[in-house]
């Protein structure tokens, strides 16, 4: 079959636009962890923390951005025009979100410290610490973020739901690495 | 309807709570497979590109694996897909196809990407690598499609005839599944070109 038979078609052309923006920051992303090539060759276990750690940031900040959605939806987080009415709610959700975060960083960090332990005979119990400072400075770091997006979001009156989503799950990838990265470093140091 | 309302208003609520063990299983899954990288750590940082990738890679197959997952579960409760006939099914056929060819799209464009970035970063330029990258990304994203194609429509035709919503599972299944395997698959392709 022809390439422009498929290139007419409307959910060909869905998934190839809806791929673009994450492809790009997942490069960025990629070009980091090259960038950060010696800190990998020096920290044992990293290799085994880091998909976890991305995976674990990107749903827990999809979960958070649809909880949003669905409390605003549900009438528990105000909105008077195109502003929150009340903050707290937000700052709560933010919270919770960062403290499960945290919470499974840590499962994470004993996870590949067994894993480098028992199957590749390594023992780098500084993998732990790692996981967990790395973790606690992201969330920092990106609750600002979200906080400040959401409100932009809100704002200027778009929809949570689609454009959030996306958006912080590929930054969350981006800056999740990023802080994880310095923090191996300031480790190996 | 108040009782929907407050219900509702439970469930907001509890959704860490209930996500809290299939975070913690996917993120498991997903490590799991870093930890074929980390057995050739030394061998995967010569490969840069592939270094670059590899996120992309991820991200990629995960995303093919949500849209997989939810068209399936669409069509298999709008009654589009009867069972026995999942894999002979059009609709099924069509989005496999599609996929196909935009994962060929975008890993021609991955791959392009990597090497171009790491060209710039080592300053070098060499076509035996750049093809060997072309075709682990290429081999290894056509690979997970058909293996994904195969896990959602068995998964999914098991959990709907046992009565069980497959929206609940399919999702963080698959894509924890390709997070693992494709780490996996890249792992042996990068054992096969460049030891």
């Amino acid at each position: 079959m022809s390439s422009t038979k498929y290139t007419n078609n409307k959910e060909l052309k869905e998934i190839i636009s809806s791929g673009r923006v994450s492809l790009l920051i997942n490069l960025l992303n990629g070009s980091l962890i090259a960038l950060f090539k010696d800190v990998l060759l020096n920290c044992p276990g990293i290799f085994i923390l880091i998909p976890g750690f991305i995976q674990l940031r990107g749903s827990v900040y999809s979960i958070l951005t649809s909880k949003i959605s669905s409390e605003i939806a549900l009438g528990r987080i105000k909105i008077r025009k195109n502003k929150l009415s009340d903050t707290k709610p937000l700052i709560k959700e933010l919270f919770k979100a960062n403290i499960t975060s945290i919470a499974i960083s840590t499962l994470l960090g004993l996870v590949s410290f067994l894993l480098l332990h028992c199957i590749l005979k390594t023992t780098y119990p500084q993998i732990i610490s790692i996981a967990i400072v790395g973790s606690v400075i992201s969330s920092i770091t990106l609750s600002i973020l979200v906080y400040l997006f959401i409100i932009k979001v809100i704002k200027k009156g778009l929809d949570l739901d689609i454009i959030s989503g996306p958006i912080i799950t590929s930054f969350s990838d981006l800056i999740g690495t990023f802080c994880l990265f310095i923090t191996a470093l300031l480790f190996t140091l | 309807m108040k009782q929907k309302h407050s219900e509702q208003k439970r469930n907001c609520k509890t959704g860490y709570l209930n996500s809290f063990l299939i975070l913690l299983i996917t993120s498991i899954v997903s490590s799991l497979g870093g930890l074929s990288f980390q057995g050739i750590e030394s061998l995967i940082a010569t490969v840069l590109p592939i270094m670059i990738i590899f996120p992309s890679l991820n991200d990629l197959m995960g995303n093919f694996a949500i849209i997989f997952s939810s068209k399936f579960t669409t069509w298999l409760y709008e009654g589009k897909i009867r069972e026995h006939y999942a894999f002979d099914n059009s609709n099924m056929k069509k989005l496999l196809k599609e996929i196909a060819f935009a994962g060929f799209q975008f890993s021609t464009i991955i791959s392009l990407f990597g090497i171009v970035i790491a060209g710039v970063n080592e300053l070098k330029f060499n076509i035996i690598l750049a093809l060997k990258v072309f075709v682990i990304c290429t081999i290894v994203v056509q690979i997970m499609i058909i293996f994904l194609f195969l896990l959602i429509t068995i998964v999914g035709m098991i959990l709907f005839n046992k009565n069980k919503s497959p929206d609940d599972v399919l999702i963080p299944l698959s894509t924890s599944v390709a997070d693992f395997l494709t780490m996996i698959y890249t792992t042996a392709f990068v054992l096969l070109l460049f030891k």
